[in-house]
């Protein structure tokens, strides 16, 4: 199958999770508690027929099916609804927001992948070395570590202890002016602007979240990749190539390429941890994103950022898996000829 | 679960992979850990030296000491006390959590690895979608729009941890549906529901169990994750999540004991699940244990 009829083939089987997921974030929200138009109505005195009004204006006097409908189609225009407490539609601000969580869920993203494959893979080499115990202890260690504990405790240590870790508010030093915003991830802004000041400033401010972040999705990489290579170097290619006498360094890349497969498969679910962790860092961090968006909303029962953050969340789900999808296909090409 | 058969399977992938014995000692903290927490659950508020919701204001902020061990919070309310009292409502929660999503689980997914067919397929199909999303928010959605509350915690915890046991149970089923003990006994006259329950249940039951210890750590950092962003349970009632969060701000002057004792409770509380779920694997489940190395 070539590569086109290959995307093709999995775009299409993602319109039915796509349009499972819509009417979820749907449904999440009629079930809400609370009446917007009762919120919404200027105070506690409002009348019943004020928030009648409110509620025929808001379309939520219509059935069910109607709604949905009126949901889709203002979907499909790119509106994602209103927020009472910013007063700006949704897609705006989730726009703008969403580069500041991108920019920490990448950066994590790399660390978790740089850190979690060697360590496995120096683990699996020398099963049973001091290099095998200290991955088996960070693993065990991250996985049971609440991601906020293990965020409180990298501050308490890098900022109050050693004071190397600037403060951990929020993406850049407030005494910095903030480089002109074009991508709005704020090193690539500052490096494009040639601001190295705020580069610095932003980059110290990254490091800390993102560590608590990769802390507790390095331990399923790093074990999948030691549990993985140990597999591959037991099986029969590999002990070939051992027996014709190839350099070890050359067995070994051959092998780690084959144990990587799982590897990248499993990268969707690492991105999943790191978007769900994603929101609890934000809020220890006062970090502007998504997540600190939609709990801010959550908090003034505010419904259609919350609705927003959901859906987008979940759109940026299945992208990732979708490439997660492909990629896998072009490394290994016994997956493309399956499916 | 003696109807479990403990014989190892000849195929040669387990001699490949020799297996990784856990050691007694690993065995032995877990089994201790546990003992400590039920103990703390059940007699917590007993031996709480102090009244978890007093507050001493004079008290104030105090560090680790003789009379307050794990020292004391902003209003003068005794650490050790919180800690102690929190770990029924947090264990509570997990198990609450785990037994639901185990019980309904296992059997959506018992009906349909059995009966297959299109229901099986719709059924999948839901389940691909629930997993489309990052299951902590989820979770997070969940409780927002059923209210906030302690119950509705344990309802959305359940409700992300199905889809683990509707496979798990749902690929066990449909693997044995026809071995040949299940067509004796169907010749023997048992029906859908014996079959079903009496004859094939019984050799899903170990890797549930396995499955279940380990959920009951997810369980927990669900559950404390979210009372920490302000959903669920709220100040003053003494939950891990809760107290880290009532920690967190004074980590940066350097009052580390708010959010690091119970911190330090909830990575026991799921080292421990974590720990005792690989140890019933080796014991229950030698396949399982095998495979994890072998992938």
């Amino acid at each position: 199958m070539s590569f086109a009829r290959r995307v093709a083939a999995r775009l299409a089987a993602t319109v039915p999770i796509l349009a499972g997921t819509v009417v979820f974030t749907f449904l999440l929200t009629h079930v809400l508690p609370g009446d917007p138009a009762a919120f919404l109505a200027s105070g506690p005195s409002a009348g019943p027929e004020e928030i009648a009004q409110i509620r025929a204006r808001m379309g939520l006097d219509q059935p069910l099916p109607t709604q949905l409908w009126r949901y889709l189609e203002a979907l499909a225009h790119g509106d994602w609804g209103q927020s009472h407490t910013t007063g700006q539609p949704v897609l705006t601000d989730l726009w703008q927001r969403l580069p500041a969580s991108l920019e920490l869920t990448l950066a994590a993203f790399a660390l978790t992948l740089l850190v979690g494959i060697p360590l496995g893979a120096a683990a699996a080499l020398r099963p049973r070395s001091p290099w095998d115990r200290a991955c088996t202890l960070l693993t065990v260690g991250g996985s049971c570590m609440p991601s906020f504990v293990v965020a409180l405790l990298l501050i308490y240590v890098f900022y109050f202890v050693l004071g190397w870790a600037p403060e951990p508010t929020g993406r850049i030093d407030a005494m910095i002016e903030p480089p002109p915003v074009r991508s709005g991830f704020l090193l690539l802004d500052a490096a494009l602007a040639a601001r190295w000041d705020a580069l610095a400033s932003a980059a110290g401010r990254l490091l800390l979240p993102a560590v608590a972040m990769a802390a507790f999705s390095l331990a399923p990489v790093a074990r999948l990749t030691r549990a993985s290579l140990l597999g591959v170097l037991r099986s029969d290619p590999v002990r070939t190539a051992r027996a014709l006498g190839l350099p070890r360094r050359a067995v070994v890349a051959g092998a780690l390429h084959l144990a990587l497969l799982p590897v990248v498969t499993s990268a969707g679910m690492v991105f999943s941890y790191m978007l769900s962790a994603n929101v609890v860092i934000e809020k220890v961090f006062a970090w502007p994103g998504i997540g600190s968006y939609a709990l801010d909303a959550l908090m003034a029962a505010d419904h259609a950022p919350l609705q927003g953050f959901v859906l987008l969340v979940a759109l940026l789900f299945v992208l990732v898996n979708l490439a997660v999808d492909l990629l896998h296909g072009r490394i290994d090409p016994r997956a493309g000829a399956e499916a | 679960m003696s109807t479990v058969p403990a014989r190892a399977p000849a195929d040669a992938d387990a001699s490949v992979a020799p297996r990784r014995r856990r050691p007694r000692a690993a065995e032995a903290l877990g089994l201790a850990l546990l003992a400590a927490m039920l103990l703390a659950a059940l007699a917590g508020p007993a031996l709480a030296p102090f009244d978890p919701l007093a507050t001493d204001v004079p008290a104030r902020l105090q560090s680790p000491n003789a009379v307050h061990w794990f020292g004391t919070d902003a209003l003068g309310r005794d650490l050790f006390s919180r800690v102690l009292a929190a770990a029924r409502l947090d264990l509570a929660m997990a198990a609450g959590a785990v037994l639901l999503s185990l019980a309904a689980g296992s059997a959506i997914g018992a009906v349909c690895g059995f009966v297959g067919g299109r229901l099986d397929r719709w059924i999948g199909r839901l389940v691909d979608v629930l997993m489309a999303f990052p299951l902590f928010v989820v979770a997070m959605a969940l409780v927002a729009a059923w209210g906030n509350s302690v119950t509705n915690i344990v309802y959305a915890t359940a409700l992300i941890n199905l889809p683990f046991y509707i496979r798990l149970v749902r690929s066990e089923v449909g693997v044995r549906r026809d071995a040949g003990y299940v067509l004796a006994a169907r010749l023997g006259g048992a029906g859908p529901a014996r079959l079903l329950f009496g004859v094939l249940m019984p050799h899903v039951l170990p890797m549930l169990a396995v499955q279940g210890s380990i959920n009951l750590g997810w369980a927990l950092l669900n559950g404390a994750g979210l009372s920490f962003i302000g959903l669920g349970v709220r100040p003053p009632t003494p939950e891990w999540g809760v107290l880290v969060s009532e920690g967190a701000p004074y980590i940066i002057t350097g009052q580390w004991w708010l959010a690091g004792f119970p911190g330090l409770a909830l990575f026991l509380a799921v080292g421990c699940f974590t720990l005792l779920g690989d140890v019933l694997r080796d014991r229950l489940d030698p396949r399982g244990a095998a495979q994890e190395d072998r992938r």
